[in-house]
C-alpha cells in the first residue's frame, strides 16, 4: 500500500493540489503527472498545499523543478503554501523557492491569484 | 561436537549465517560451488562458525561430505602439511561415511597407519589418494597438489561432493621447502578453489587474506558482530556457566564489547569469577581484563607476534594511540613517519600493523577500527608504557570516567530494517515517536528526519547482492542526536574523498545527486566508515540547549 495519495479541488480557475504522505519518486512522479495535465487544459493558476505532506525525500524535491519549469513555459502561476520549515528549507536548497511564491496558508494563495488577471 | 566446538545452545545469533554457507555447502551437490571468503574482525566468531557449520555437515545430512582443517604454524613445510591435510581429510571422510566421532581425533596418524585402515575400508576413492601421494614422493610441490586437490579427487572418483573448511588460511603464504618460505606456493590453491563440484569455505586474518591473490576471486560472506540481544544472551550464558543467578547484565558493559563473542566471553568470565553484581564491579572486571587478563593476553601477543621488537611496539603504541583518538584517517605515508624507517621496510612496517588489525583500510588509507576494546587496551598500555602512569592511576582513571559516563549516558534505540521499498519511512516514523518521548525539538527531529530518510535510500541502493537489511541506531543525549545507518554497500564511499559513490547511472537520473548535500545541510556533522558490515553513514544533529530538549522517560503530561 502506497504511502502518498493526491487530491485536488479547482476554486474557479485556481486548481489546489494537496499531496498527502510520503513524497518519493512515485508520489513526486503523480504530481508532476497532474499538475501536467492540470496545464495542458490550460488552467494556469496552480497551488500546492503541503498541510499534509509528512515527509519528502530528494527526489520527490527534485521533480518539483520540472513542475515548474513546465509552469513558467505554460506561463502560469505556481504557490505553495501550509509548509513546514523544513520542507521549506529543502524546496529553498534546491533553488525552487526563488520561482514560486509561497504562502502561509491557502486562502492567503488563493486571494493573490484571484486579484491577478 | 567436534574439534572443541561450542554447544548450539552456546552459541548465538549466527543462524542466518550458518543457514546460508548450509545452504551453499549443500548447493555444491549441483555443481554450481562458488568458494567463500568468510571475513570479519578478530574475535567476531569466524572459526567457531565454520565448526558449527562442520558439526550441522557432520551430523544433520549425507549429501555433502564436510572437512575442516585448521592451517597449523608447526606444519608448514610442504612435506608435513601435505601429509597432514591428505591424512585428516581421508580420516574426517572416514569418519563421515561411518558417523564415528573417534575418526576424526586420529592425531599424528602415519600415512602407513592410515594405509592400513583404509585398505580395511571400501573406500576406493581413499585408495586412490594415497596412491597419488605415494606416486609424488619426493616431490613436494606436486605431492602439494595430490593434497590441495584430494577432496576433489574423492568427488570425482565417488561422486560425492566435498564442502572444505579451512581456517587460519594466511598461514599457506608461509608453506616452504627446505628452509626456503615460498609465498607462491599458496598460489596452487587457485586450481582447487575454482572447482564448482567443491566448495572452499576459507577464513583468517582479512587483511592478510586479502592480500593473497587466491582470494580475489572469492564470494565473501561477512560476520557481523552480534546485535544487542544476542550478545547480552552470550554473556548471561557464560556467566551462568560459573554459578551466577544474574538475570540481566548492564547494558552498558554489553554494548562497550560490541557484539564481539571473543570479548564477551571473557568478560562474561572474568566477571563471573568474581560474582559481579554492580555495574561499577563489571567496570573493574573489564579494566583487569584489558590490562592484565585473557583480552590484554591476546592483543599484547597479536602486537608481539607482528611486532617482536619492542622500539617498534612503542611505535606502533603511539601511533595507534593517536589514530584512536584523533579518529583521523591516515595516509599510509603518513603512518609510516611514525617509524624509523622508509621505503620498502616502512611499507612493511605498516602492513604488518593493518595485519595486526590495529588499523584497517584500503588503497592506502587506514583509519582504527570501531572497537572501543581495542581502543581501551591501546590507550591502557600507552599510558602504561609511553607514558609511565602506575596502574593504580590508570585505574583510578579509567573508573572516574565510567562513572561519569553512566551519569551522563543518554538513550539509544536500535532496529534492523529488511530492504524493501519504503523502509527508510519507518526509521523516519521512528524517529518521530523518539522525538516526542524525549521532548525533542521538532525542527530538529524533522532535520535528522531528511538526513535519516536519505541514508537509508543510499543503503538501500547500494547494497545490492549484499545483506538485505539495514542497522539503524539511535543515540540521544543531552546535547545531540545521533543516527547511524549501517547496511552491507560495498561500493559507497569513495576512498579518496571519503564522500559517497554515486554510480553514473543515478547521477544520471534527475536529483539523486542531492541526498548527500541534503544529509550535510540537516545535520552537524556526517561521516561516512566502513564496517565489518559493509558501510555506515553517521549522522549527528546538536540539540538547542533549552530546557526539556532532553528528558529520559519523560512522557506528555508529567
Amino acid at each position: 500500500m502506497s504511502n502518498f495519495s493526491l487530491s485536488l479541488k479547482t476554486d474557479q480557475d485556481i486548481v489546489v493540489i494537496v499531496p498527502k504522505g510520503y513524497v518519493n519518486d512515485l508520489g513526486a512522479e503523480s504530481l508532476e503527472h497532474a499538475s501536467e495535465q492540470v496545464l495542458d487544459r490550460g488552467l494556469k493558476k496552480l497551488v500546492v498545499n503541503f498541510s499534509d505532506m509528512q515527509y519528502i525525500n530528494s527526489i520527490g524535491a527534485s521533480v518539483f523543478i520540472g513542475i515548474v519549469q513546465k509552469t513558467i513555459e505554460n506561463e502560469g502561476q505556481l504557490c505553495f503554501t501550509n509548509m513546514k520549515k523544513v520542507h521549506h528549507d529543502v524546496f529553498e536548497m534546491l533553488g525552487i523557492t526563488k520561482h514560486v511564491k509561497v504562502f502561509k496558508e491557502e486562502r492567503d494563495a488563493v486571494s493573490f491569484l484571484n486579484e491577478k488577471a | 561436537m567436534p574439534f572443541g566446538t561450542l554447544n548450539e545452545k552456546d552459541f548465538f545469533g549466527r543462524r542466518e549465517e550458518l543457514s546460508d554457507l548450509y545452504r551453499r555447502a549443500l548447493q555444491t551437490e549441483q555443481g554450481i560451488a562458488q568458494s567463500v571468503f568468510l571475513s570479519g574482525l578478530r574475535g567476531i566468531g569466524k572459526t567457531e562458525l565454520l565448526k558449527q557449520l562442520f558439526g550441522h555437515l557432520f551430523w544433520k545430512q549425507d549429501r555433502v561430505v564436510p572437512f575442516y582443517y585448521s592451517i597449523n604454524n608447526a606444519l608448514l613445510s610442504v612435506e608435513d602439511f601435505s601429509r597432514d591435510y591428505v591424512t585428516r581429510y581421508i580420516c574426517q571422510r572416514l569418519a563421515f561415511e561411518k558417523k564415528e566421532q573417534a575418526f576424526l581425533n586420529l592425531d599424528g596418524l602415519s600415512i602407513e597407519g592410515l594405509s592400513s585402515i583404509v585398505e580395511g575400508s571400501r573406500a576406493a576413492w581413499a585408495r586412490e589418494i594415497l596412491d597419488r601421494y605415494a606416486q609424488n614422493s619426493g616431490k613436494p610441490v606436486d605431492s602439494l597438489r595430490v593434497a590441495f586437490g584430494a577432496p576433489h579427487q574423492s568427488t570425482l572418483s565417488s561422486g560425492k561432493p566435498v564442502v572444505v573448511l579451512i581456517d587460519e588460511f594466511q598461514r599457506l603464504k608461509n608453506l616452504h621447502i627446505g628452509s626456503a618460505v615460498d609465498p607462491q606456493l599458496v598460489s596452487l590453491f587457485e586450481v582447487p578453489l575454482s572447482f564448482k563440484e567443491t566448495l572452499h569455505v576459507i577464513t583468517g586474518n582479512e587483511a592478510e587474506i586479502k592480500e593473497m591473490s587466491v582470494s580475489a576471486g572469492l564470494a565473501r560472506v561477512t560476520v557481523p558482530p552480534l546485535g544487542f540481544e544476542d550478545a547480552a544472551q552470550q554473556f548471561l550464558s557464560v556467566l551462568r556457566a560459573y554459578g551466577s543467578t544474574m538475570n540481566a547484565v548492564p547494558d552498558a558493559v554489553v554494548q562497550h564489547l560490541g557484539g564481539n563473542p571473543f570479548y564477551l566471553r571473557c568478560m562474561a568470565a572474568a566477571a563471573g569469577l568474581k560474582q559481579n553484581r554492580e555495574e561499577k564491579d563489571f567496570w573493574t572486571a573489564y579494566l583487569q581484563e584489558i590490562t592484565n587478563g585473557n583480552i590484554y593476553l591476546y592483543w599484547s601477543s597479536v602486537l608481539k607476534n607482528f611486532f617482536p621488537d619492542m622500539g617498534l611496539r612503542k611505535n606502533v603504541l603511539e601511533i595507534t594511540y593517536k589514530m584512536f583518538h584523533t579518529q583521523e584517517s591516515l595516509p599510509e605515508e603518513k603512518i609510516a613517519e611514525a617509524f624509523p624507517a622508509s621505503g620498502a621496510r616502512a611499507e612493511a612496517i605498516v602492513r604488518a600493523l593493518h595485519h595486526t588489525a590495529f588499523i584497517q583500510g584500503e588503497f592506502g588509507v587506514f583509519r582504527t577500527p570501531e572497537d572501543k576494546v581495542l581502543a581501551d587496551f591501546i590507550n591502557c598500555l600507552y599510558m602504561r608504557v609511553i607514558l609511565g602512569i602506575s596502574p593504580h592511576d590508570i585505574e583510578k582513571g579509567f573508573l572516574e570516567q565510567q562513572s561519569e559516563e553512566t551519569t551522563t549516558r543518554g538513550a539509544a534505540f536500535e532496529m534492523t530494517l529488511p530492504m524493501v521499498r519504503e523502509a527508510e519511512l519507518v526509521a523516519a516514523r521512528c524517529l518521530e515517536q523518539i522525538g516526542k518521548n524525549l521532548r525533542i525539538p521538532e525542527e530538529a527531529v524533522g532535520q535528522l528526519q531528511i538526513a535519516v530518510i536519505e541514508a537509508c535510500i543510499n543503503a538501500l541502493e547500494h547494497s545490492k547482492g549484499g545483506e538485505k537489511k539495514i542497522y539503524l541506531r539511535f543515540d540521544v543525549t543531552e546535547d545531540r542526536m545521533e543516527a547511524s545507518i549501517e547496511s552491507s554497500g560495498r561500493e559507497f564511499v569513495v576512498q579518496e574523498t571519503g564522500e559517497p559513490f554515486i554510480g553514473k547511472k543515478l547521477a544520471d537520473d534527475f536529483g539523486r545527486g542531492w541526498g548527500v548535500k541534503l544529509m550535510k545541510r540537516f545535520t552537524d556533522s556526517v561521516r561516512f566508515e566502513k564496517t565489518s558490515r559493509g558501510t555506515k553513514v553517521v549522522l549527528v544533529k546538536n540539540l538547542p540547549k533549552t530546557a526539556g530538549a532532553y528528558k529520559e522517560g519523560g512522557t506528555d503530561g508529567e
